[in-house]
């Protein structure tokens, strides 16, 4: 069973893993290792290895695109990158969510004190 | 790309490629287009993690345990289609399945007991024989009655089956059923119907077992 505070942080994830991978990729693609180190250290997805269904799925989507590329030394790896739609989605997001998170914020921060 | 890619620093550790494995049975459930991305990008994940000189093990711990995965494999499939990736044991494939099953053990059942024709053959000087009738007469050998109760014995082994070995199981018995229908065209043991009419039903209930959508609308359907 997960405890209370598991529970609360899966819940809290699931609406923003998928924008905050959106906007790793805004500066330029990055590889599956890269993408995953980042989305687990910042806390948004409980382990590395669930980066890889949401990743099959955006790319389903149209959200998101990858490319294999011969990397100079050593064997080929793969790049993920930004579709337009992805970009399109990303924009939408980050304008709504400012005006969110500061009214969340503020309800919350006002029921505890 | 597969799980028996080699990594830069060799070939992939067994550790990695049993952990591969495990992810691989429980995501039985997803499309296999889908589940080769999944796993594609976890092989890429680890070969990468590996050249950057991390223990086999440190890699598999932050990838987090094979059913980690097939959880959220299964959330993604629901949040892209609104249905629910793995199907429950009773869904409409598989009652179409049994209907098969039951249908191919009323043939057995008939032929082996019932049958009330005419043995065209003359074997048994033109009584109405069954084929147990045969059988224990000796007029036919044993081996005689696999055509009658082998497609009930195999569709009820499939129809049992879960995993996945589900559908692969349904194409076999569809397959088994369509040589049956035209091993004998006309000619079946039955003297009023041929191997054609008498497996045709059973094939186009399998067949359709193999083509009806059988995922459940998802709960929270997006």
């Amino acid at each position: 069973m997960p405890t209370q505070d598991e529970q609360t942080l899966a819940n809290l994830r699931k609406g923003v893993v998928e924008p905050c991978l959106l906007a790793l990729l805004r500066d330029g693609e990055l590889y599956g290792v890269e993408l995953a180190r980042r989305l687990s250290e910042l806390g948004l997805i409980a382990s590395e290895g669930s980066l890889y269904p949401l990743l099959a799925r955006l790319r389903a989507d149209g959200l998101v695109t990858y490319r294999r590329e011969q990397a100079k030394r050593g064997r080929p790896r793969q790049y993920y990158a930004l579709t337009v739609q992805g970009r399109a989605s990303l924009k939408s997001f980050s304008r709504l969510w400012t005006p969110f998170s500061r009214n969340v914020t503020a309800l919350i921060e006002g029921a505890s004190s | 790309m597969t799980d028996t890619a080699t990594t830069a620093a060799g070939p992939m550790p067994a550790e990695a490629r049993r952990y591969l494995a495990q992810v691989r049975r429980r995501l039985w459930a997803l499309p296999a287009a889908d589940r080769h991305e999944t796993i594609a990008g976890i092989v890429d994940h680890i070969e990468d993690a590996l050249a950057r000189g991390e223990s086999a093990s440190e890699v598999l711990a932050g990838l987090g345990a094979p059913e980690l995965v097939a959880t959220q494999s299964a959330a993604e499939f629901e949040a892209r289609t609104g249905r629910v990736a793995y199907p429950r044991f009773l869904n409409p494939a598989r009652i179409l399945q049994l209907l098969a099953f039951a249908y191919c053990a009323l043939v057995a059942g008939y032929q082996l007991v019932w049958v009330q024709g005419i043995d065209t053959s003359g074997r048994s000087g033109g009584d109405a024989v069954s084929m147990m009738h045969l059988v224990l007469h000796g007029e036919v050998a044993w081996p005689g009655v696999l055509p009658t109760v082998l497609p009930a014995m195999v569709a009820l082994v499939a129809v049992l089956l879960v995993g996945r070995a589900w559908r692969p199981g349904i194409a076999v018995v569809a397959v088994l059923l369509l040589v049956m229908c035209l091993s004998n065209p006309g000619q079946g043991f039955d003297p009023f119907l041929g191997t054609l009419l008498t497996w045709l039903p059973a094939l186009a209930l399998e067949l359709a077992a193999l083509f009806v959508p059988y995922r459940a609308k998802a709960a929270s359907a997006h």
